[in-house]
């Protein structure tokens, strides 16, 4: 399943938050990579039909989020995880995942529970079935949060900061279930956080201000920071980025900072550091 | 897969039910318990009376529907607001079942929970009814009627929470069950002519009998006339997040909906509003009603200057040497011995007089009159039957036409003197025992006037009887009166006969009476 966005622009008054978004997104999981305010949920939310671009369109398969039948095609294949998830309070896990699952039209009661228990199992809730939501932790809710979104077993599935809040044990199960989920499927994985995006995804886009800066795989931003990662003593004052390390050196990205200066192997933290910076270095 | 590859849209609206269960399990918490709760108890309280009928008792909870709307109308709002307070918007609307869908699933929840919780109600209501020896037949029109307005009430409260945040829910469940409240108990309690009270979802019970149920029977278009309001808010829910697609079939039908309601509750609204002035009723044909002798108005409901015939409904009998009281069946021969018992020494008191009356039937509508001289009393249904406290001086105002106006001449009304009928009503009252003339002389000399003399005539009831503030005895008419009660009664009585048609045409002079010039 393919999602393309053609020129597509949103603004919220006189702010700008999609500015001419040109891209194609194939089957796997694309990690969105952008800092808070870069126009990673305004994206989702357009795709999930939550929110109509200003201009521009964008497409799932041909079908456009403008035209109102089409968004209900659009909808019919779509597993939505919000940054922002609310649950009923007073429903348990099961009612609430059933619920959804409803309003995603599997109609028939037997086959719907099935699935409603395979979503509550890939994310390990079945144990929790029966409790109330008002009941459960952070984590719990979202992981119902993410049973949710695959109940209806979506063709593209859009998790807007799935991680947040989740311990890192949570995250690291959270990256094996998607990274099962995006065999068969388009994820879009909105995150601010590089290492979820180097731990799972297959491409990646880089937002910015509401643009594009970068869109491949992991690797090639990976690879944009090669020969320009140091180890040394001192940052020189271009520098893109320098941090203390635990070895007491100074990781430099950007220009040799001086002759004692050793090249290291960079990151794909490296490289959307390098992207974001707006450096000419690259 | 492109756009002409795309299968037959799926109906997103057929399956409906399945959601409606999910959300009905989830509003029978507590605001449905403290509604139907809270109006239970009310409704009890209210049809604990000494007479039960299953009738007045299921009527009492079909009236307490107004408390019930309250708490349907924020459970309504709680539903509405929900997803908005759960944060959950943006999970219901990105899922492929249109917005209309779902709050139609909401509103048939909401309709099916208010029409259960109103049926609890009212069965409550039959069954105290039964366990308090309740007999009569049960008035079914009441539970759809009820069912109808509680949903209204329920669908109310969901359209102001979509469009409202949670304080002004709450106001606007104060203001329409307190508004509601106020109209049936306030304001049409007194102006029951202008109809307006049918409009309401609960219209007031007073205008109701256990033998003939309401009248008039205003359950036809009221049914109807609810339904249409159903329509229209429920059209207008349904039909509002198609607005930018009007073109749906969904979308037509809840405009269709919504029109046809609008039409429904305009159309049979106008006739509600035109029942209290046509003033059908059950029993016999309004063309047969006897002229009353007063332009006074007789009360909530009688169209006067008329008073309800004998309709021979009034069955179940009593009778002492002096009167008979019939009452309707359904309320059994105690009821009826009960009121002879009440009504008997004031019935003796002035067995002499003329005209006086020795039958007193139960009607439906009026408040107490006389039945102009025709030997009969009319005696309106009271649920609660205090007659004990408000029959005092009702017949001896029934045997003094004139005197019997005053009482309703009221503040506003004009002052009638005749002093003549007042002095024979002192003296009638102190012949049934009522009132010592040591009493009416301790009055006097503490300088109580008018109505308030001694302790006993100062109940309201008696003023209410004989007269308003100003319009209470004169301390001639009460010297003339004491004067007559010292004279022996045979020779009152014989003298009074001669006198009596001027004395009731009102042409009786004070100095006439026996005893003036003592």
């Amino acid at each position: 399943m393919n999602v393309v966005f053609e020129n597509l622009s949103r603004s919220y008054g006189s702010v700008r938050a999609l500015d001419g978004i040109d891209i194609t997104i194939g089957p796997g999981i694309t990690g969105l990579l952008g800092p808070n305010g870069a126009g990673k949920t305004t994206m989702l939310r357009i795709l999930a039909t939550l929110l109509p671009p200003t201009s521009g369109t964008a497409r799932l398969d041909g079908w456009s989020t403008s035209h109102d039948r089409e968004r209900v095609e659009i909808r019919r294949r779509l597993g939505y995880l919000p940054q922002d998830l609310g649950l009923y309070p007073r429903f348990t896990v099961f009612e609430f995942v059933d619920y959804l699952a409803m309003l995603k039209e599997l109609h028939d009661p037997r086959q719907r529970h099935r699935r409603v228990r395979e979503a509550l199992e890939a994310v390990d809730l079945q144990d929790v079935a029966g409790r109330k939501i008002r009941t459960l932790s952070g984590g719990i809710r979202r992981r119902v949060g993410i049973a949710q979104a695959i109940v209806a077993d979506p063709q593209l599935l859009l998790l807007d900061e799935p991680t947040g809040g989740l311990d890192p044990e949570q995250r690291v199960r959270f990256r094996q279930l998607v990274g099962r989920l995006g065999e068969h499927r388009t994820v879009l994985l909105s995150t601010h956080l590089v290492e979820d995006v180097s731990a799972i995804c297959t491409s990646v886009v880089v937002l910015w201000h509401g643009r594009v800066l970068f869109q491949g795989a992991p690797a090639e931003l990976r690879k944009r920071a090669e020969g320009l990662v140091w180890s040394a003593q001192e940052a020189s004052s271009d520098a893109v980025a320098s941090w203390r390390t635990d070895n007491g050196k100074l990781r430099v990205i950007g220009a040799r900072p001086g002759p004692s200066a050793t090249p290291v192997e960079p990151t794909l933290e490296d490289g959307y550091l390098l992207v974001t910076s707006g450096s000419p270095i690259r | 897969m492109s756009v002409s590859e795309s299968t037959v849209a799926r109906r997103s609206w057929t399956p409906i039910f399945g959601p409606v269960w999910t959300e009905l399990r989830h509003l029978t918490y507590i605001l449905l318990v403290l509604g139907v709760g809270v109006s239970a108890i009310v409704a009890i309280k209210q049809a604990n009376v000494a007479y039960p009928t299953i009738g007045y008792d299921t009527g009492v909870a079909y009236h307490e529907g107004e408390i019930l709307s309250a708490f349907l109308f924020l459970l309504g709002a709680w539903l509405a607001m929900r997803d908005r307070r759960s944060a959950t918007t943006d999970l219901i609307a990105s899922s492929p079942t249109r917005p209309g869908a779902v709050r139609a699933t909401r509103l048939g929840a909401l309709a099916v929970a208010g029409a259960a919780a109103f049926g609890l109600l009212w069965l409550i209501g039959l069954v105290s009814a039964l366990a308090h020896g309740g007999s009569g037949v049960i008035d079914w029109v009441l539970v759809p009627d009820g069912m109808l307005g509680s949903a209204l009430a329920a669908w109310l409260g969901f359209a102001l929470g979509l469009i409202a945040p949670a304080s002004v829910a709450v106001l606007g469940a104060a203001l329409y069950s307190g508004g509601t409240y106020f109209i049936n108990t306030q304001y049409t309690h007194y102006n029951t002519h202008i109809g307006f009270q049918w409009l309401l979802p609960f219209p007031p019970l007073p205008q109701w009998s256990a033998d003939l149920g309401y009248v008039p029977n205003i359950f036809g278009p009221h049914l109807v006339f609810v339904l249409g309001w159903l329509l229209l808010v429920g059209g207008l829910i349904v039909a509002a997040p198609f607005r930018r697609s009007l073109r749906t079939i969904a979308s037509r039908t809840a405009l269709i909906g919504a029109v046809t309601g609008l039409a429904l509750a305009t159309v049979f609204g106008v006739q509600l509003q035109a029942e209290a002035n046509r003033y059908t009723v059950n029993g016999p044909n309004p063309a047969s009603w006897v002229p009353d002798y007063g332009q006074y108005s007789s009360g909530l409901s009688t169209p006067d200057p008329l008073i309800y015939p004998n309709d021979h409904r009034a069955t179940t009998c009593a009778t002492s040497s002096a009167l008979r009281v019939c009452v309707y069946p359904v309320y059994g021969r105690s009821l009826a011995t009960s009121l002879v018992s009440i009504l008997d020494p004031e019935a003796r008191a002035i067995e002499s007089v003329i005209g006086r009356p020795t039958y007193v039937r139960m009607v439906p509508v009026a408040e107490e009159n006389c039945g102009a001289g025709l030997g009969q009393a009319v005696l309106k249904e009271q649920y609660s039957f205090s007659y004990h406290y408000n029959l005092r001086g009702y017949l001896i105002s029934c045997a003094l036409p004139q005197l019997g106006q005053r009482r309703y001449a009221g503040f506003g009304g004009l002052p009638h003197d005749f002093p003549a009928q007042s002095a024979v009503a002192l003296w009638l009252v102190i012949r049934s025992g009522e009132l010592t003339p040591r009493a009416v002389r301790q009055g006097v000399a503490s300088g109580t006037s008018g109505s308030c003399l001694a302790d006993l005539p100062c109940t309201p009831q008696y003023s209410d009887i004989f007269g308003f503030g100003s319009l209470g005895w004169t301390r001639a008419e009460i010297r003339v009166g004491l004067a007559m009660a010292a004279l022996p009664p045979a020779r009152v009585t014989s003298e009074l006969r001669e006198l009596w048609p001027r004395l009731v045409a009102g042409k009786l002079l004070l100095a006439s009476l026996p005893g003036y010039r003592q």
